[in-house]
């Protein structure tokens, strides 16, 4: 019974983690612009964070080390350095647009203008970060996540065109607009294989103190909770296709995206909306502003733990207390959270080889994960798919900022 | 190193063809005012109805006119005046329904929605895009 009710919080979690701003924007964008056509990135993009997601599991069941700090240990300090400042730009620009995204949320709901919110957001974050425990951080907030269920319901309430949504798992091009098109498709991958995920997951895994008889419950978790995941980003999909596209609605603000909510929940449909983006978007600053105390803390060899008291562990306390602020004020600096999030996503996308690729050199390693080595399928898997999604993303970033 | 070079070779290329045309301006300025005016329209028959709210309705009037206005200024400089005519024309009806949820006009706003979409028509993406 307890590892029922661990796998199911494991899953609860895994929604939280998959399901954030970047993956609801590059969702609604993709289908609002491309009807169901996209759901091939998708579906690619989630076999292979399963994978992933499984692999930083396994390395801390079986090595006790989390990703970052095993990265550190095999590749030595100056690949860590890299990894330390690419992580760092992307991840406090994805904290922005996340902070961005639960500001939103009360902006839709309450009229007033998002930047008014944006401190309150960051100091409601910076204190259940600071008194809670990582239990608290992480469950509470997943299971609030289930909120974004009514995305699901939405989308069963609208009739989906299930037909053509099982043929658009068989990759396409655009039949117009190829640049916005690439540009979306890294941008869903990137909202997937969001580096901090993978380290928030294994150093998680420290944290709950998982062993070797936790390696099923750790394959469940990630196959069943990224599977979850991603049927919700497919009802997102599939929901902003039958709502808005056939309105001629494109998604330029969030202000768009929320009206897919009104057709099949009317009066509810906004409110719903901005609970599931404010909620989503706050369990997932969380997890970002957590993760990059533990970057620091796990490469510098610092105590670190979120069920320390600060004064325990004060450096740790010390990066998320400044990482915060500065996401905050990014949010507000740089305005627009929507192009904040889906720039964010694309570099996710560029960033990901750093990361992956000495996972994968882990992962074959005896010394760290002895007989528990990937297998071949999975190490060519992966390594094709973010390969693929880095050289798109190294033409498309350049082509939507400067191409619009 | 060598990788250095190669990504740097291709996002220079990329960057090197990225300036727009002032056909692709005109194109992107209609592409913007066409689903601004759909969004206005949409959302303006769903205040109409009641299924939206005042302040949410207003951010969203608020939001077309931003965009359009922003719209209206790149299309003008680097396409000309022609250009920003159908931006200039939903922006016109945006103030319009601004006016009109002030006054609480939920006819009129219905109506200048519904103006605004005519003025470019949208090209609606069917739920299945037919791929290439």
């Amino acid at each position: 019974m307890k590892n029922i009710m661990n796998v199911a919080l494991g899953i609860a979690s895994s929604i939280g983690g998959f399901l954030d701003v970047g993956a609801i924007a590059t969702a609604a964008l993709a289908g609002a612009a491309f009807g169901v056509q996209m759901l091939w990135v998708l579906a690619v993009g989630t076999l292979c964070v399963m994978f992933l997601t499984e692999m930083s599991g396994r390395l801390a069941c079986v090595s006790h080390h989390s990703l970052v700090d095993a990265i550190r240990e095999r590749c030595g300090f100056r690949y860590f350095s890299f990894l330390l400042i690419g992580e760092l730009i992307v991840d406090l620009l994805v904290l922005a647009a996340e902070i961005g995204g639960v500001a939103v949320a009360l902006h839709l709901i309450t009229g007033i203008d998002y930047r008014w919110f944006v401190p309150i957001v960051a100091f409601a974050l910076w204190l259940l970060i600071w008194l809670g425990t990582f239990s608290i951080v992480q469950n509470g907030t997943s299971l609030l996540g289930l909120i974004t269920l009514a995305f699901v319901v939405g989308m069963w309430w609208m009739g989906p065109p299930w037909h053509e949504a099982m043929k658009a798992i068989v990759p396409s091009s655009p039949s117009h607009d190829a640049a916005k098109y690439w540009f979306i498709a890294v941008g869903i991958i990137g909202s997937l294989f969001e580096p901090f995920m993978l380290n928030f997951y294994s150093s998680g895994a420290i944290e709950e103190k998982w062993s070797l008889k936790d390696i099923r419950m750790n394959r469940v978790t990630a196959v069943l909770g990224m599977g979850f995941g991603a049927m919700i980003a497919a009802s997102i999909v599939m929901l902003s296709a039958l709502t808005l596209g056939p309105h001629g609605i494109q998604v330029d603000s969030y202000e768009q995206a929320a009206l897919m909510m009104v057709q099949p929940f009317g009066s509810w449909g906004i409110p719903l909306f901005a609970a599931c983006l404010g909620i989503a978007c706050f369990g997932a600053s969380l997890q970002v502003a957590l993760n990059l105390s533990y970057l620091f803390a796990q490469g510098f060899g610092w105590n670190w733990s979120e069920n320390l008291r600060p004064h325990d562990d004060a450096r740790f306390a010390l990066v998320y207390t400044l990482a915060i602020p500065i996401g905050a004020i990014l949010v507000i600096v740089l305005g627009d959270p929507l192009k904040i999030t889906t720039f964010s996503m694309a570099l996710n996308a560029l960033l990901a080889p750093v990361i992956v690729f000495p996972l994968l050199i882990l992962m074959n390693d005896r010394h760290y994960v002895r007989e528990y080595r990937n297998h071949a399928v999975g190490n060519i898997f992966v390594s094709a798919i973010v390969v693929i999604a880095f050289l798109i993303a190294i033409v498309a970033i350049p082509l939507e900022v400067l191409g619009g | 190193m060598r990788l250095l070079d190669v990504w740097l070779t291709v996002a220079l290329a990329a960057l090197g063809g990225c300036s727009k045309s002032p056909d692709q301006v005109a194109k992107e300025a209609r592409q913007a005012a066409a689903s601004w005016g759909a969004t206005l329209s949409a959302a303006g028959e769903w205040w109409g109805a009641g299924e939206v709210s005042t302040p949410y309705f207003q951010t969203v009037v608020a939001q077309a006119r931003t965009s359009l206005q922003k719209q209206e200024q790149t299309a003008r400089k680097s396409a000309g005046d022609a250009a920003a005519a159908p931006v200039k024309a939903v922006a016109s009806h945006a103030a319009a329904i601004a006016e009109a949820v002030t006054r609480g006009d939920r006819r009129a706003a219905i109506e200048s929605g519904h103006a605004a979409a005519s003025e470019v028509p949208a090209e609606k993406t069917p739920a299945v895009a037919r791929p290439e």
